[in-house]
């Protein structure tokens, strides 16, 4: 399959668009309406919400230039959640979407390797 | 690329910790990409709490290790007339129901579900993704990991 033109070439060059938003209104409880900004990881696809607050720098991955979060394999390789689609288009037996709680590959980190972009 | 919603109305959650299997009817809403073929990006997660008194939920949006058996497919509403049907389904329950994945969480969100409500959106590339029919990548779940106030629910999704 390498090489081959999938389903996931159609997005792969679309803009992404800055960051999600995330509504949580408790007013009716007592609470408080809290807004936040949300970033999706590019390696492990899980949604971290923004800490208005942090004072430090957020992760960024070079090759798949934009956000990565803070969990240990997220920060510290680039498993490309967008290769790890390519490798499940390719071979949907490939548990490659799914992390381990440290943002890990629950496969062998050559298969993604070997699908360069 | 058409739009679709998939809800599950005024159910009272279960708590699930991560590796729950067989999961009740009812007690869950799962979402399923459909097909060997299909891809799926979720576009947006709406939560409204009814509970009757104080009642925290902690809820949460996991993978599925196992899909559920058999699922009772309940056709999700295109969001515009002129889309053709889903191929992705979501379902509430099942002949067996699914395991959930001891995996990342990929979205957390915990409100209180007397009368609260949550709404997430994803700006553009910022989505969930599953993809294909096979577990662990094809299905997904949005249900309790802690409180069982009532709640109604909404995935928004895309299909590819």
């Amino acid at each position: 399959m390498d090489g081959q033109v999938t389903k996931v070439d159609l997005f792969r060059g679309r803009p992404r668009g800055g960051r999600g938003t995330l509504m949580i209104d408790n007013r009716v409880s007592g609470g408080e309406l809290i807004e936040r900004e949300t970033l999706t990881c590019l390696h492990c696809n899980s949604v971290v919400v923004l800490h208005p607050g942090r004072t430090r720098q957020r992760g960024f991955c070079f090759t798949c230039n934009g956000y990565v979060c803070d969990d240990k394999q997220c920060a510290n390789d680039c498993y490309s959640f967008a290769r790890s689609l390519d490798l499940v288009v390719a071979d949907p037996t490939i548990p490659a979407l799914p992390r381990t709680k440290d943002g890990g590959l629950l496969f062998d980190a050559e298969l993604l390797r070997k699908r360069q972009f | 690329m058409a739009a679709y919603s998939h809800g599950a109305v005024g159910y009272t959650p279960v708590a699930h910790a991560d590796s729950a299997s067989a999961l009740a009817n009812a007690s869950y809403q799962a979402l399923r990409a459909g097909s060997a073929t299909a891809l799926v990006r979720i576009l947006e997660v709406f939560i409204g709490g009814e509970a009757t008194s104080s009642t925290v939920n902690r809820m949460a949006l996991r993978r599925l290790s196992t899909n559920g058996s058999t699922p009772t497919d309940v056709a999700p509403a295109p969001l515009n007339v002129y889309s053709v049907a889903a191929v992705a389904q979501g379902y509430v329950a099942a002949t067996t129901g699914p395991t959930i994945a001891a995996t990342q969480h990929l979205l957390n969100l915990a409100f209180n579900a007397f009368g609260g409500i949550v709404r997430w959106v994803a700006a553009p590339g910022e989505e969930i993704y599953i993809a294909t029919a096979t577990a662990p990548n094809a299905e997904v779940c949005l249900d309790s990991i802690s409180g069982t106030g009532v709640v109604s629910q909404d995935i928004k999704f895309e299909s590819l």
